[in-house]
């Protein structure tokens, strides 16, 4: 039987003091195996399929090279999508990762999306049983003018372990949007990173968290401008309840020569129990004069006068505090271009914060 | 095409002066137990000292490196010379300094500063104080004002040994026990309770031997009710072999008790300045950093506030001017561990010619720390796209009922403003050179007027012209 396996992933780009822990991550007990984990796509018309080698072993992802070791020690295979030159894919392309009881999933996404096409993937990730480990990588090469929208949303078992890495490559032009919900498992790790290699490529990250009880949500997000007048936006609007730990790393490396390049990156945290732990770092890191980078963060528990309003409707403070964090996270949900995803999310949702009521 | 403005790096011919290395005793270069207990014998040290230099010794030698800032590669403490005694007694009389000592501290504007706006001074010249004077109405107010090794062994020598680097143990980073094991000179302020030093006190670090460290330490108490602001400065002439400056600042502000520390670094462009520097403050004390690091070749320097009792608060103002050949590593580290406590940090920076500035800063909010507020709010300017300009601010809250607010921004001149500036009828170099002065007036205000002629030299940055 495979030993488990240690994994370092999401380190910082610039590391700061060790005492903080903020640096990386360790990973154990990842077994490089596929047992009961399950993948399905369904396939709109204009996207070609296979599945083979590797190929874009070349784009950097935001967990590093240990999960690429990850994939090459399971020897997966790459389930690829193709989107063609030119072609406008109204239906998203949706892949569903479903795990069963005591699962251990390796799996990699790569999609090629061709000069001037545009298409929606939306991902997500569920399990029947409460415990289980999900790996999945996701690659993607935005060729010039290409646009493309991401959708992730997790809602897995409240013992899993969950890693979501994503590598983003865009040429000219290019255009990466994404959406992400995390919302179930123990331990999430996630880790994006975007090159925004060729002139006027942009990317926006949209991330939606909710940590309860003792869930761990470990997050490093890159994004890097080498091409002139590109653009990225990140933002990360979380809830952490009970005895949640989050660590939110988020960079914006402006690299030299990227002239007019602006990035922004804010991050948003509603504290709602007395023992959570809420670690942010956001980075700029600036090799360039004419840029525009921001970051800004605010983090604390709900505002007393929207509390104070809420209650003086009859609400309890318990209903009014479950009530804006539902909120705060629908309106994430309410952005996801499927019905039936969305649909997933607020019965997960409703789930979770219906329990806390009873 | 538009033009490229050049904006000025520091005059620095000021500090450039050199003296004739003539010093009256130094030890030979490197870190070894044989060397330590010669600074220790060199200056009478009590038997508690002998034992803390040897042991923090034990200690460096056990530590590893910062993996984190920029390369020490260049510095090697086997051709660092860890203590030089110049040659002269420490005098409470400018006339009875030697006068090629008093020369460079004249020049740099210590002794004028003293008779117009300080109420005491002291006066390092590498590893010793060569003088130290205080005020007779500030004496009369209980407040002591002497060099560590007086006080290590005078009246307040148990004060001393129960405030030592317990605040920065040698176990805290590698430099600082190297710290532990070498330091020699630096100042011991005690505030009592209720009294309120109206002007500043200043020390002045100079280093001028080459190859040469200074280890200076400082430690300052500012008891109940009392409050005092406290300047230091620092400089040293230029030479092609690396200087190391290693020194510790503990601050501990009792109850109520109130200190603005304000700092201008301004060492050479051969210099290491390791330094560190720490405040715990009590229940409703207030610490106040102000901070301008414009010298050194490479820095890490982030001073550090622990709000340990309700109410305390802490602000820090910096700046920092990172030019050619410079990596400089600055920032702030803010602990809060009690109640109602907050924090304010707002820094600025600015690269040029080739220039590295990381601004990186940690605010640490405990369980405990409930109805807590922190703000940190930090810019950057670019000049060149030789130079870096990089942020690096952590925050680690652990309980739900804080106030966290982070911004910071980073960018060049705004085209618009520059614009608008022209529209009003100033040219277009003077309007760029405007908005770098003001870009750092903002932080500069903060800084005391009083503070010498090497003050308005430094923030005096004689921008010209615009900004490419």
């Amino acid at each position: 039987m495979e030993q488990g396996y240690q994994m370092t992933i999401n380190r910082l780009p610039a590391p700061t003091w060790n005492w903080l822990h903020m640096n990386e991550s360790s990973v154990t007990d990842i077994k490089p195996e596929n047992r009961d984990a399950f993948f399905f796509a369904e396939l709109p018309k204009g996207v070609i399929y296979n599945q083979d080698k590797r190929q874009l072993n070349t784009i950097v992802s935001g967990m590093g090279k240990d999960m690429d070791r990850l994939l090459d020690t399971a020897n997966v295979s790459a389930q690829q999508f193709v989107i063609g030159e030119g072609e406008n894919v109204e239906e998203p392309l949706q892949l569903h990762l479903s795990y069963g009881d005591n699962a251990n999933g390796i799996h990699a996404v790569e999609l090629i999306a061709m000069e001037n096409s545009r298409s929606t993937i939306v991902m997500d990730y569920t399990s029947k049983a409460r415990m289980g480990v999900g790996a999945v990588s996701t690659k993607i090469h935005v060729k010039r003018n290409a646009s493309v929208q991401l959708i992730q949303v997790q809602l897995l078992g409240e013992e899993f372990v969950h890693l979501n890495d994503v590598g983003v490559w865009c040429e000219k032009g290019g255009s990466m949007e994404v959406i992400q919900l995390f919302l179930g498992a123990r331990e999430t790790y996630s880790g994006w990173r975007s090159d925004l290699f060729e002139d006027e490529s942009n990317m926006t990250v949209k991330v939606g968290y909710l940590g309860r009880d003792q869930q761990k949500i470990d997050m490093n997000y890159v994004a890097e401008h080498s091409g002139r007048k590109t653009k990225s936006y990140i933002r990360a609007n979380g809830i952490l309840k009970d005895e949640a730990r989050k660590l939110f790393r988020g960079t914006i490396d402006f690299k030299t020569g990227c002239i007019g390049a602006e990035g922004e990156e804010t991050e948003d945290v509603l504290l709602l129990g007395e023992d959570v732990v809420n670690q942010t770092i956001p980075l700029i890191l600036c090799g360039e004069e004419q840029v525009q980078g921001n970051h800004g963060a605010t983090i604390g528990k709900l505002d007393e006068e929207v509390l104070f309003y809420l209650c003086s409707r009859g609400m309890t403070k318990e209903a009014a505090i479950n009530q804006v964090a539902m909120a705060r996270l629908e309106a994430l949900n309410h952005e996801i271009p499927s019905g039936k995803v969305q649909d997933l999310v607020q019965n997960y949702l409703k789930g979770v914060f219906d329990n806390e009521m009873e | 095409m538009e033009g490229k403005t050049y904006v000025d790096d520091i005059d620095r011919s000021i500090y450039d002066m050199k003296n004739e290395d003539r010093d009256a005793y130094r030890l030979q270069e490197g870190l070894t137990a044989s060397i330590v207990e010669q600074i220790s014998k060199t200056k009478r040290d009590p038997e508690w000292m002998r034992q803390f230099r040897l042991q923090s010794l034990e200690i460096y030698n056990d530590m590893k490196i910062p993996d984190w800032g920029p390369s020490l590669d260049g510095l090697s403490m086997e051709q660092i010379v860890t203590y030089v005694r110049p040659n002269t007694k420490m005098q409470a009389k400018w006339s009875q300094v030697p006068k090629e000592i008093k020369d460079t501290f004249e020049r740099l504007g210590i002794p004028q500063a003293e008779r117009e706006s300080l109420a005491g001074v002291g006066a390092q010249y590498d590893s010793e104080l060569v003088y130290h004077n205080v005020r007779r109405e500030v004496e009369e107010q209980g407040v002591i004002y002497t060099d560590m090794e007086s006080a290590l062994t005078g009246t307040y020598s148990d004060m001393v040994k129960e405030h030592f680097m317990k605040l920065v143990t040698p176990r805290d980073h590698k430099f600082a026990a190297l710290h532990g094991a070498v330091w020699s000179g630096g100042s011991f302020v005690y505030v009592p309770p209720g009294v309120s030093v109206e002007i500043p006190l200043q020390s002045y670090f100079r280093l001028n031997a080459p190859g040469a460290g200074q280890f200076e330490h400082t430690l300052i108490i500012v008891d109940e009710g009392a409050s005092l602001h406290f300047i230091e400065g620092c400089s040293a002439p230029k030479y092609n072999v690396a200087n190391l400056h290693a020194g510790c600042v503990e601050l501990f502000v009792r109850k109520n008790g109130r200190l603005r520390y304000s700092t201008i670094e301004n060492w050479s462009k051969n210099m290491y300045n390791l330094n560190t520097k720490r405040a715990v403050v009590d229940a409703g004390g207030t610490i106040e950093w102000v901070s301008g690091s414009f010298g050194s070749h490479v820095s890490y320097l982030y001073p550090m506030s622990i709000l340990k009792g309700e109410g305390a608060k802490a602000e820090f103002t910096g700046i920092t001017f990172a030019g050619k050949g410079q990596n400089l590593d600055t920032g702030a580290k803010i602990v809060h561990s009690a109640p109602k406590t907050s924090s304010y940090m707002n820094t600025r920076s600015i690269s040029k010619d080739g220039g590295v500035s990381t601004f990186r800063s940690s605010v640490v909010v405990t369980k405990e720390a409930k109805k807590s507020k922190a703000a940190v709010s930090c810019q950057s300017l670019m000049l060149d796209s030789i130079s870096r300009s990089d942020t690096i601010p952590a925050m680690d809250i652990r309980t739900q009922d804080a106030d966290i607010g982070h911004e910071a921004k980073i960018g060049k001149i705004s085209d618009e403003a520059i614009f608008y500036l022209m529209s009003r009828g100033i040219s277009e170099e003077e309007a760029k050179a405007m908005i770098v002065s003001g870009f750092a007036d903002n932080v500069s205000k903060e800084l005391p007027l009083e503070y010498a002629v090497e003050m308005n030299n430094l923030i005096r940055l004689e921008m010209v012209g615009s900004i490419g």
